[in-house]
């Protein structure tokens, strides 16, 4: 009995010194940090979604763009998380001869908050003002703020009238 | 067939024990008794870690006490600092703890051996700091460049507590030396919650896990039983 405890007492040993951690992994589906949900409506009729024809959408001082051309009436932009604005130019008609440049500026509080180790921290943003450079033939019409925080994507925003 | 007989009788008569001269009762020199004392000793696994690991540091004192024939009194007393590091998290503690309850030693001793095979039940404290060095801003979206900070912020007096169960042996391999080892099964009772954090390593009960109350250990200890009498 004393010599299969010794063999018992090496073998758990060496089974122990395998180690065998599990290594966390960041589930998909778990809510991170979340976009900036932007939809577009008629300016005639506030009321009602209207689609942007060809829209692109590119970060001041991005080489790569985001998003387009495409025609959608809404679209969801992750926001600098580093800074506490982002400036997008949002183009209208991209790639025809009438396209049209916006160059609009979110700016807001970006507040860390702790998710699990796996997935470390997200970011909620909140007082988020948005507004839109030049006073003369700016495509989007009028800008509103649908909510002040930003802590999930089930809901729009913001809203844009063209 | 009488003579074969008596032959037989007599080679009985001369090999019967009583009859050999020089055979004398002996008496059974192994002492049976059981020792009683006080076993103290030292965690094995976490001085090697602190020499192996780079960040890790600890150190464990181990007791125990018999009381009864199969029931001891035991505890632990001990130090350790991490660094626990993973993909989005990197954060740093270190802290005290204290472990005390008793042994319940299930193994049947031949004559003379004093192993054990234990199942043993601990309530376990530990108060500690811990610091986030650096961590990073999940985002499921690659668009920017990643936002990793590392500011470091710091978390003082946290305190966590624990019921442990523990599963091992201990065997002599010398004279009062015993080598053991045991695993440990935990379940987080109390603990502080840091502000916009997590305790994802507390000093006696190890690494937490994400959305458990559950913990795992184990180690290896050499000890000496100072025997204070026999039974």
């Amino acid at each position: 009995m004393n010599y299969i405890q010794k063999w018992l007492f090496l073998g758990v040993f060496f089974f122990l010194l395998q180690g065998c951690q599990k290594d966390d992994i960041c589930p998909a589906g778990t809510a991170t940090t979340p976009l900036l949900v932007i939809e577009f409506y008629d300016s005639q009729n506030p009321g009602r979604l209207k689609a942007v024809r060809d829209l692109k959408v590119q970060a001041s001082g991005m080489e790569e763009i985001y998003f387009g051309p495409e025609t959608t009436n809404s679209i969801s932009i992750p926001l600098r998380t580093d800074q506490n604005f982002t400036e997008y130019t949002f183009t209208y008609n991209s790639g025809e001869e009438d396209e049209n440049e916006d160059v609009v500026t979110f700016r807001y509080s970006p507040n860390p908050e702790y998710i699990n180790r796996a997935c470390g921290f997200r970011i909620n943003y909140s007082n988020i003002d948005v507004s839109v450079q030049g006073e003369n033939d700016n495509w989007i019409l009028s800008t509103s703020i649908l909510q002040q925080n930003i802590e999930n994507e089930t809901e729009a925003h913001i809203s844009f009238t063209h | 067939m009488k003579q074969k007989h008596i032959f037989l009788l007599l080679i009985s008569i001369a090999f019967h024990s009583s009859v050999v001269l020089g055979q004398q009762a002996q008496t059974d020199t192994i002492d049976t008794r059981e020792k009683f004392g006080l076993r103290l000793g030292i965690d094995l696994t976490k001085p090697v870690r602190s020499f192996i690991e780079e960040e890790y540091q600890g150190l464990e004192l181990k007791g125990d006490y018999r009381l009864y024939e199969n029931i001891y009194l035991a505890g632990e007393l001990g130090n350790e600092q991490n660094v626990i590091a993973e993909p989005n998290v990197t954060a740093y503690a270190k802290g005290s703890y204290i472990k005390l309850g008793a042994n319940y030693n299930v193994y049947k001793n031949w004559a003379g051996m004093q192993n054990l095979i234990f199942v043993g039940l601990r309530y376990g404290f530990a108060t500690f700091s811990s610091e986030l060095q650096e961590f990073s801003i999940y985002t499921t979206d690659p668009y920017f460049e990643p936002d990793i900070r590392t500011e470091g912020r710091e978390f003082n007096n946290l305190t966590a507590g624990w019921v442990e169960l523990q599963l091992g042996i201990k065997v002599e391999v010398l004279n009062n030396v015993y080598l053991g080892t045991h695993v440990q099964l935990k379940r987080m009772v109390n603990e502080t919650q840091p502000t916009n954090f997590d305790n994802l390593y507390i000093p006696g009960f190890n690494r937490t896990y994400d959305d458990s109350n559950w913990g795992v250990g184990y180690g290896y200890s050499i000890s000496y039983l100072l025997p204070f009498y026999k039974k």
